[in-house]
């Protein structure tokens, strides 16, 4: 069995780690909106629209190679 | 309302929304804390470099240096946040993105949570030159441009150094380590069957509802379907416990996630997030393989992630 991020599972689990973990931090300037992670709940149904699905296959799309500097 | 009002207005509203799109350029949206060397030869960030990514609403994501750590981050507006579902879907995955391309490149990154935010100190105007605020700003080769207000650098750099050595402790943590997610589920009607079938008390139960009359018939029924639900949770447990110390023996760590609702008779065991060298997950394949040939159980394996669920300092 192999791991897979495809699929709605993989989404359905994407969304849980980028919305609900990660670093959060507490400073006095530094903030984490609050509100959020609210709409994620009809989110984690909206998402695995196909539209979604198949712009979350495209993500590598984003990288431009106009973009240098690297 | 005629349609040259309607122009009106409309006209008006992005006229109003590139206004505040454009004055309010004074945050920094965090994606994630990576290594910063400015020795030759590692995959770190050695200089302030702007990636070949966009990120939220396109904006140009970059590396913000302090002496050995490198934020990967874009100025943005500070009212940018948006409920409109389809905005944070879209932001959702353009951050996950942003995130993915720098573990890819620098192989070791600390994500921040969607949505983590650099505010300016006060008020004052949209850009300032990194070159006044940044220690890298003599680097040759620094590609020239403005970036998010002075405040919200100052206040990134004094963060980034007060937790320098927490960061470079989770940094070791997870060096060529992933996140792995792994669900499982089973279907409790399959093991019901079982136990209606094997079970001594409940045999003996069954006998006794056969024997009384209907009214004890009822309560009896009842005090059925409360052992089956006791013995079902029992059951669960047990099989929890087998499936994590399976699972648990082969990740460095694990954490115990809230179960999701699936679509009955389906039910979730179990939801973890685990963390592991990439090399070990043919171990972990061959132990989830094994638990998903049992009857009635389904496996959910996903990853790799970057490791969101042990970015805590």
């Amino acid at each position: 069995m192999k791991p897979t991020r495809k699929g709605q599972a993989g989404l359905v689990d994407l969304l849980d780690r980028v919305l609900d973990k990660g670093l959060i931090l507490n400073a006095d300037l530094i903030i984490s909106l609050a509100g959020v992670p609210l709409i994620a709940v009809s989110l984690h149904a909206a998402i695995a629209s196909v539209e979604t699905m198949s712009r979350y296959g495209l993500m590598q799309e984003l990288i431009e190679p106009s973009n240098a500097g690297e | 309302m005629t349609w040259s009002t309607r122009w009106f207005i409309r006209v008006q509203i992005r006229f109003q929304k590139h206004k505040i799109k454009t004055m309010n350029k004074k945050s920094l949206y965090l994606y994630c804390i990576t290594e910063a060397s400015k020795k030759k030869g590692k995959p770190r960030v050695r200089r302030e470099q702007t990636f070949r990514i966009h990120g939220l609403d396109r904006g140009k994501v970059f590396a913000f240096l302090n002496h050995s750590l490198a934020a990967v981050v874009q100025e943005c507006d500070a009212s940018f946040l948006s409920e409109d579902p389809r905005w944070v879907k879209n932001s959702v995955l353009t951050h996950q993105a942003v995130v993915d391309h720098a573990w890819k490149k620098f192989g070791n990154v600390v994500p921040f949570s969607f949505s983590t935010l650099v505010l300016p100190k006060e008020a004052q105007s949209a850009t300032k030159n990194l070159e006044q605020n940044c220690e890298t700003a003599s680097n040759v080769g620094r590609p020239k441009r403005s970036v998010a207000g002075s405040h919200c650098l100052k206040n990134l750099r004094e963060w980034m150094n007060k937790e320098e050595d927490s960061l470079k402790k989770l940094l070791e943590k997870l060096k060529g380590k992933a996140e792995y997610g792994i669900q499982i589920s089973w279907n409790p009607n399959l093991i019901a069957s079982q136990i209606t079938r094997n079970d001594r008390e409940f045999k003996e139960l069954e006998k006794e509802i056969q024997e009384k009359g209907t009214g004890t018939q009822y309560l009896l029924q009842h005090k059925k379907k409360n052992l089956l639900r006791q013995k079902l949770e029992a059951v669960a447990e047990d099989i929890f416990r087998e499936f994590y110390d399976k699972i648990s023996h082969g990740v460095k760590e694990i954490r115990v996630e809230t179960i999701r609702k699936e679509k009955p008779p389906r039910q979730m065991l179990m939801n973890l997030s685990c963390l592991l060298p990439k090399d070990d997950v043919p171990k972990l394949d061959k132990v989830l393989e094994e638990i998903a040939k049992g009857k009635g159980f389904f496996v959910r394996f996903t990853g790799p992630w970057p490791p969101y669920s042990f970015a805590k300092l």
